[in-house]
């Protein structure tokens, strides 16, 4: 007897090994350039001056710029794209294959939630290693001053578990969307999300006000994630095989 | 009603009973109050002219898109989402169950993971018959060699319900016959329901022992093939159903007028 748990559960783990094996490609990958930028850095002579973190986009820049960062980031970026090269490219094979929508959409929630895992994961290795090395020979991901320690970084890891796990089930309702609609159907509701949004908000300011509030309360990632979830689970029990 | 049982590992053909199915497009009806049947354990024989109702019949049996009006039951159950019955259900035509941008072993996985009767041995096994590269991917076959490709993962997927669609575009006649003849030796050595729909109605009428008719999204004719053949047939002469075809298909000056 196929039931929907047994086929959640083999896709499921078919696709943790394409997205582990991705996961470990990038991170070889970018720790190899990490240990490059390190040799050539400690060649040269070259230092990174480590700056107290006072809001994200110093978070981000550090992010990007830091060596240890640099595989983070790789493996971070790499979740993001497989949540939508994944569901885009296997869906409909998938179906067509027997596979229920249900299967598959359960199947690639479980992969969405294992890769945000590994990424965290990655990132309390990252966050160990800074409060080791932080004031050394280069920036530190997590904003950490010298003498930190890694219960310093946590919130900033916490937060980070959440927007990871945005990132990946956003990736997949994007793909979802592009999947059961005409092209244009997702293009323009993420014109709506991404542009006509934070124009409304710039033009109106309760709204604004109202978005910044819901963004700063602490329960937002969480009811984000767990609501694209819902919507990804309801356009992927719809759709249609061409 | 022609029902079979789908117990567990039972091999059972799985029959198909569809009852006032409608299909619409927007304003196009692709299927207008649908009534017929397929029996378990034969091959059946699905024509009609382009656009008939062919293609959307056979995703609606296999669950590839959702009933709008009406019933179809696979093995006497509602087949939307449910995996003991979609899985025993392959519908193979010239896209979908295949992944095409990655190597011919992803989608033979795919198959492996979810056909409950798949036979990995025997997939080889006709790939290297039509000698298809399993190292290629399959957008970079030619498209007889695709054509070969998902005949022969429908084969080995050895379901209860086997769907083709015009699988076989773009063989030469060679690779026809090998694929009917493999057909046949794998229907009996492991026996099934056979939807076949195609064109090339000269080649594939003496396989089908019923037939079921489309025009316009209605059925004109459906049973035993020998039967059909036989009421459309002039006396001393047994009508082929491509002569059944065109005394029941709409003529092309009506089709446009409408």
């Amino acid at each position: 007897m196929t039931t929907t748990a047994t086929q959640t559960r083999v896709l499921a783990r078919w696709f943790a090994t394409g997205s582990s094996k991705v996961l470990a490609f990038a991170l070889a990958i970018a720790t190899l350039v990490s240990v490059a930028v390190w040799a050539l850095a400690t060649v040269q002579g070259w230092t990174v001056p480590i700056e107290p973190v006072d809001g994200e986009g110093q978070v981000f820049f550090e992010f990007s710029t830091t060596a240890f960062g640099i595989p983070l980031a790789a493996v971070g970026i790499a979740a993001f794209v497989l949540s939508i090269v994944q569901t885009a490219s296997y869906t409909r094979s998938l179906v067509a294959s027997g596979a229920t929508r249900a299967s598959v959409a359960g199947a690639t929630l479980l992969n969405g939630a294992l890769m945000v895992v590994l990424v965290n994961v990655l990132a309390a290795v990252v966050l160990a290693l800074e409060a080791r090395f932080a004031g050394g020979w280069v920036g530190s991901t997590f904003g950490l001053a010298p003498g930190a320690t890694f219960a310093d970084g946590v919130p900033v890891l916490v937060h980070a578990l959440g927007q990871v796990a945005f990132a990946v089930v956003a990736g997949m309702t994007i793909a979802a969307v592009f999947l059961r609609w005409p092209w244009w159907v997702g293009v323009g509701t993420l014109a709506i999300v991404l542009w006509g949004l934070p124009l409304l908000a710039f033009w109106f300011e309760p709204l604004a006000a109202l978005g910044a509030a819901a963004v700063s309360w602490p329960g937002a990632m969480p009811l984000g994630v767990v609501a694209l979830a819902g919507a990804y689970w309801v356009v992927m029990r719809g759709l249609r095989i061409p | 009603m022609t029902t079979a049982s789908t117990t567990s590992g039972a091999t059972a053909p799985l029959g198909v009973d569809i009852a006032g199915l409608s299909y619409r497009f927007g304003s196009t009806v692709a299927l207008a109050d649908v009534t017929c049947a397929v029996r378990p354990g034969t091959i059946t024989g699905l024509v009609g002219r382009n656009g008939a109702g062919k293609t959307t019949l056979a995703a609606l049996v296999a669950a590839l898109r959702p009933v709008q009006t009406g019933t179809v039951l696979v093995g006497g159950r509602p087949v939307w989402e449910d995996p003991d019955v979609t899985s025993r259900i392959c519908l193979m035509r010239d896209k979908g169950a295949i992944v095409e941008d990655e190597r011919i072993g992803t989608s033979l996985r795919i198959a492996a993971m979810l056909r409950p009767h798949w036979d990995g041995e025997y997939a080889l096994a006709l790939l290297d018959r039509f000698e298809v590269p399993v190292r290629r991917k399959p957008q970079q076959l030619s498209r007889g060699k695709r054509s070969a490709l998902g005949a022969a993962v429908a084969l080995a997927s050895r379901c209860e319900l086997t769907i083709f669609d015009e699988v076989y575009l773009g063989m030469d006649a060679v690779a026809r016959r090998m694929f009917y003849d493999e057909l046949m030796a794998d229907y009996i050595a492991h026996p099934r329901t056979v939807i076949l729909s195609s064109h090339l109605l000269d080649e594939v009428e003496d396989l089908m022992e019923d037939v079921i008719v489309l025009d316009r999204g209605r059925v004109v004719a459906a049973g035993d093939t020998d039967a059909v053949r036989q009421a459309h047939s002039r006396p001393g002469e047994l009508a082929s159903l491509t002569d059944v075809l065109i005394q029941l298909s709409t003529p092309s000056s009506a089709r446009s007028a409408s």
